[in-house]
């Protein structure tokens, strides 16, 4: 707790060390939407396509 | 007594639109579907009544009984690898770590891209020039490449992988809901007993979620059951009929070789085998619920 009231928010060693294995886990569970992100500009139409929809749900969920 | 008869009219009368829905939607083509399944129908012509003929064909048919082993196969597979992934996986975001609200967006998103794409881009990686064995050739483990859409034994496999890696998101979001409904008292109790972790997943966690987890089951399964597009797509039923699943063979029988009678058979044949999982599904898990 600090003087002004407020609660401190801290992390553990332990989530730092979860955080680090999510961020791995997410690069590679993601990978396949990097490979989109990249056909994107090179394949056909629809995977654009795909792109654009990928990019504005993101936006939305967040 | 008159307005007690007067109310049921009423209510009889505002429940008439939706009956009247379900009755021309739902009630008809199913019904005309059993009516169907006997008949030798080609989807075009005039049918012909044929009795039993189509159901005792169906049972002798190798190739249902092939494509009723993928799809329990399937089934049983994903149902084994996502529900501990996604408890899991759901577990972890419930608790305080950093960016946990941009973790669960990352691991939701690929739920929300059509299945053509997924299965386009999967095709991309798993081909026997694709992106994998390339990795593989690239770290030295070059003989480790196959050819992951080729193979008899390992494209099944693959192919519920890759149906993981896109109903993660899903599944962990019906987790992470019914774990937030866990009230921390029963856990902080526990850890004045001197419960360990898993302890209290096991005993206060998992009981507590145990009505997420037979929806979430039902859901799986009968999705599952009638799974299609991403096999399709990504081996139309290959190599030989390793991926064939009855939704597919439905396809076939309809639209391939025009028997359209026999294909409302196995319709009707998989829609009897689903309500009979999914009974026996929701009863065991259904009896291990509690309420504290």
């Amino acid at each position: 707790m600090e003087l002004s009231g407020r609660k401190k928010k801290k992390y553990s060693g332990k989530s730092l060390a979860v955080t680090a294995t999510l961020c791995i886990f997410c690069v590679i569970y993601l990978f396949p939407l990097f490979l989109l992100v990249l056909s994107s500009f090179k394949e056909e139409q629809y995977i654009f396509d795909a792109f654009i929809c990928l990019v504005l749900v993101t936006l939305i969920i967040i | 007594m008159s307005s007690r008869r007067a109310n049921y009219w009423k209510r009889i009368l505002f429940m008439l639109p939706s009956l009247l829905l379900i009755a021309i939607f739902v009630a008809y083509p199913f019904i005309q579907g059993v009516i169907y399944s006997f008949t030798d129908w080609d989807g075009i012509s005039v049918t012909k009544n044929v009795g039993f003929e189509n159901y005792i064909n169906l049972f002798r048919d190798i190739s249902f009984k092939k494509a009723l082993s993928n799809t329990i196969f399937f089934t049983a597979f994903l149902v084994v690898i996502m529900n501990p992934l996604a408890l899991g996986m759901a577990t972890i975001l419930n608790k305080k770590i950093i960016g946990k609200n941009i973790f669960r967006t990352l691991i939701y998103i690929p739920t929300t891209i059509s299945l053509i794409v997924v299965s386009n881009i999967w095709t991309l990686i798993l081909t026997f020039n694709g992106f994998l064995n390339k990795l593989l050739e690239l770290v030295g483990w070059g003989s480790y490449a196959v050819d992951w859409l080729g193979s008899y034994d390992m494209t099944p496999m693959v192919i519920v992988l890759i149906i993981v890696w896109q109903g993660l998101g899903n599944s962990m979001v019906f987790y992470l809901a019914a774990l937030q409904g866990v009230a921390p008292e029963l856990h902080e109790a526990a850890r004045i007993d001197g419960a360990t972790p898993w302890k209290k997943f096991r005993y206060i966690t998992l009981p507590l979620i145990m009505t997420t987890v037979t929806v979430v089951l039902f859901l799986q399964i009968s999705s599952m059951l009638k799974i299609f597009d991403i096999p399709y797509l990504m081996t139309a039923g290959g190599p030989g009929d390793a991926t064939m699943t009855i939704t597919m063979l439905i396809y076939d029988q309809a639209f391939r070789f025009n028997t359209a009678g026999y294909a409302t058979t196995t319709g009707v044949v998989l829609m009897i085998f689903i309500i009979f999982v999914s009974i026996l599904q929701t009863k065991l898990t259904g009896s291990k619920e509690v309420d504290y």
